[in-house]
């Protein structure tokens, strides 16, 4: 017989377009306001997609010791400045980790594939012997999503379980799940969770445009992420870095640490179906969601608030809408769901965590963030989705959606911690 | 409304967490496609046989990807093609896929775990890449790129074909990447988190990013590229299986996988880490599949087994395989499996103690009794992945 470890969340970091640390993204999270805006990083104006959730400068240079990053190494700074701020919220202390198995899971979808493609365009754009010697001399390394996890278990000297965990945009969802895991099955005391995306750079944007998957609302950025809402087109990128601290529930106990809340289970399901688009039957959507809920011991009556993927794409927000119909039946209009996308866009593979920490902050505050830009409702969704203002509501369980192409539907019950 | 009355999670105890029992570990499927061997038994006549193939399987015709009805290549890259091979063959072996059925049954209670280095990067350097180097401000993409170039494509070009539908995950760690995939699948399988796990990795590192990056590591360009280069593509899966429900269905059963340990700092701890939590001697070690004989490799098993360590048989097979960087660790298990199932010994370097490099020495192969094979994988961010197998 083996004990299921219960995992707790201790510490939260984060360096997002709405705030950097958790107070300031809580304050954006419930301004009732919009974080997108036209691109000012570089020049946009060719290309059909010119919005996106940045990260002002202002913002990150206070956190800096040196120059704002170019585009093609600011996922590093966003990682290493949230992984910082979670540690020290954590209050866990390197002689306690160094008593116990930590370890690292990062998430992520894009990664840092665009230091990847600069340093290709170096080479490319460099003739004879010249193009040897920078083929060489080009770090390559720092193009592969898995120097995200190496860096962030340096910075730490965690020795434990890690990995990389890259599943489109269910990524960060899926860090989660594997980190808690590692401390249910034993091979960790303490997780380190990461999700990062630096994405808004012209490259990705218009990978996700070829596909037709981003809002063109180029003339009225703050209106473009509009989940659930009638005319909504698409979503928007976002980007930064979210760190959670998931601890073994004694081991939290044991050095008196503040606890957010338990993060109950997770599952994944695949729809095995379509490279994009979800399956229109539910099947395994609602198999995760299904498993995931009797894992937690938390009946679909108890669920109090949904946190929903809601990326503002026609199919995507409605197909939600459906599955939330399908699990709680009439009850579906009574529980609240919303998401962080329409405030800060969709930072793709770190939405999953980044949607964790507002779920946390949501347990800790009891307030419900908002959906804005929800102005007309569309005839199929017309669920509660918290529109336009955030409010005060009694929140003990919350079912965390999360999606990726590929068929991904990753699931988390997250909960007040109870005796 | 969900019917929240089924299959309800056991109260928990005092404390607020809950026992179960863990489940044994069965392997009961394998499959291999790579440039140097196209199936399990071409890929094991080759380790036999010691030396590499002469020849390299490309994927000018699509040939063998013909023969998997639900497969679209339009959506994929070499990397996801071999995945997609070597699932089939894993799928078929295990008997959870009929041959030239078109999907799997229980998809449900089959899941995915995928081990990648540079997973579609090849694919990038090729396609994206070039249109970002021709234009950064605005590099022309196409919708099939879009969707190739990222990692979790893989996951769709391997589930769909086969109706795959439960957990799935890539895994992105570097060289162990293939190693921790299985131990992941085996953790789940033991947990009862499904029945069945596809498990193993896939790659295709044959490409100029990986190049430059070993040639900046010093390794001879000689060394790297062209048919001769140790570097390969291709991938090898194994069909995890919880051993009690193997049994009852009468599936033939390769090995039993018995432990999985992995850490990024103290290269020795997940050795005896993992024999201890199996309860098995350093003597009950019969052979060492390696991922490579680097001095801080041999030092590990030599504080490991001590004395012992002159009578250990180490197998390295990307020494004849080629090096498959994100899929070399499920080479190794593949080769771990067969060890076991055949009771043969590959060729093998065999390190006389007390040592130094010059002290390793090549042993013909031969068939003995074995009981357990430890598989050890390492990365350069000093990430150490073990697994052990048994009879």
């Amino acid at each position: 017989m083996v004990t299921k470890h219960r995992v707790v969340v201790t510490g939260l970091g984060i360096v997002s377009s709405a705030g950097i640390g958790h107070s300031q993204f809580w304050e954006g999270m419930t301004s009732g306001q919009s974080f997108v805006r036209r691109i000012t990083r570089f020049d946009p104006s060719r290309m059909r997609v010119q919005i996106a959730s940045e990260i002002d400068d202002a913002l990150l240079q206070p956190h800096l010791s040196g120059a704002v990053p170019p585009v093609e190494n600011r996922i590093y700074t966003y990682s290493e400045i949230a992984a910082h701020l979670a540690w020290q919220d954590s209050g866990i202390t390197i002689e306690e980790l160094g008593t116990c198995k930590a370890g690292v899971v990062v998430g992520t979808s894009v990664g840092p594939s665009v230091n990847a493609a600069v340093s290709y365009m170096h080479v490319h754009n460099t003739n004879g012997e010249q193009r040897k010697e920078i083929a060489r001399e080009n770090v390559w390394s720092h193009g592969f999503p898995a120097e995200l996890g190496r860096r962030l278990n340096c910075k730490l000297r965690l020795g434990g379980f890690s990995a990389v965990v890259s599943t489109g945009c269910a990524s960060g969802a899926d860090a989660i799940g594997v980190g808690l895991e590692a401390i249910q099955w034993g091979h960790s005391n303490v997780m380190f969770i990461m999700g990062a995306e630096a994405p808004i750079e012209p490259l990705t944007i218009n990978a996700f445009d070829a596909i037709g998957a981003l809002s063109r609302r180029n003339n009225d950025p703050k209106r473009a992420s509009r989940p659930f809402d009638r005319d909504r087109d698409g979503f928007v990128l976002g980007e930064g870095a979210g760190v959670i601290v998931l601890e073994e529930l004694a081991f939290a106990l044991r050095r008196k640490a503040r606890i957010y809340g338990e993060i109950r289970s997770y599952v994944t399901t695949t729809d095995a179906h379509h490279m994009t688009a979800p399956r229109h039957d539910l099947n395994k959507s609602a198999l995760a969601v299904k498993r995931v809920l009797t894992q937690a011991a938390v009946a679909p009556e108890q669920v109090d608030y949904v946190s929903a993927h809601a990326t503002s794409t026609p199919l995507g927000d409605m197909i939600e809408t459906k599955l939330a119909k399908r699990i709680f039946g009439q009850r579906a209009y009574e529980i609240p769901m919303s998401s962080t996308k329409s405030i800060i866009g969709h930072q793709s593979g770190g939405s999953g965590v980044f949607q964790a920490i507002s779920n946390f902050l949501t347990l800790k505050n009891q307030y419900l963030i908002p959906t804005v830009n929800l102005e007309s409702r569309s005839h199929d969704c017309d669920l509660d989705y918290v529109p336009g203002r955030g409010r005060p509501a009694k929140v003990e369980h919350i079912l965390q959606h999360t999606f990726g192409f590929s068929g991904k539907n990753s699931m988390l019950v997250m909960s007040k911690l109870s005796a | 409304m969900l019917n929240h009355s089924e299959n309800v999670t056991p109260a928990p105890d005092g404390n607020g967490e809950i026992s179960s029992s863990l489940s044994r570990v069965a392997v009961t499927g394998l499959g291999v496609a790579s440039a140097r061997a196209s199936n399990v038994e071409e890929f094991w006549q080759l380790l036999k046989q010691g030396r590499p193939s002469e020849t390299l399987f490309r994927f000018d015709d699509d040939e063998l990807l013909a023969k998997v009805p639900g497969f679209k290549p339009k959506f994929a890259d070499d990397t996801a093609k071999f995945a997609v091979l070597a699932t089939q063959q894993a799928l078929i072996c295990a008997g959870l896929l009929e041959t030239g059925a078109e999907s799997v049954t229980a998809g449900d209670e089959i899941g995915l775990a995928l081990g990648t280095f540079s997973g579609p990067i090849k694919w990038g350097l090729e396609h994206s890449f070039m249109e970002a180097a021709k234009d950064f401000l605005n590099p022309q993409v196409s919708a099939a790129s879009s969707v190739i170039a990222y990692y979790g494509s893989l996951i769709g070009n391997v589930t769909i074909p086969f109706r795959i539908a439960g957990p799935s995950v890539i895994f992105c760690n570097l060289d162990v990447a293939g190693t921790d995939a299985i131990g992941y699948a085996y953790e789940a399988v033991r947990h009862g988190k499904t029945r069945w796990m596809l498990a193993g990795g896939a790659d295709a590192p044959v490409n100029p990013m990986i190049e430059g990056e070993l040639l900046r590591a010093g390794v001879p360009a000689e060394c790297i590229r062209g048919d001769n280069g140790r570097l390969v593509d291709g991938a090898a899966l194994v069909v995890l299986e919880n051993y009690e429900s193997a049994v009852a269905r009468g599936a033939h059963i390769y090995a039993e996988l018995r432990g999985y340990q992995t850490t990024t700092a103290l290269r020795t701890l997940p050795f005896s880490e993992l024999l201890f939590s199996d309860e098995c001697e350093t003597d009950d070690v019969e052979c060492v599949v390696v991922g490579s004989l680097a001095p801080y490799e041999v030092n590990n098993l030599k504080s490991l087994f001590r004395t012992r360590t002159r009578s250990l048989s180490v197998t390295q097979p990307d020494q004849v395989i080629g090096y498959a960087l994100g899929a070399v660790g499920a080479m190794q298990a593949v080769a771990s499996i067969m060890t076991l199932n055949c009771g043969y010994v590959l060729p093998s370097a065999q390190i006389r103690f007390p040592m130094n490099e010059s002290e390793v020495v090549t042993q013909p192969g031969t068939f003995i009794p074995i009981r357990n094979v430890l598989q050890t994988t390492q990365s350069l961010s000093r990430k150490t992945s073990v697994l052990l197998f048994s009879r």
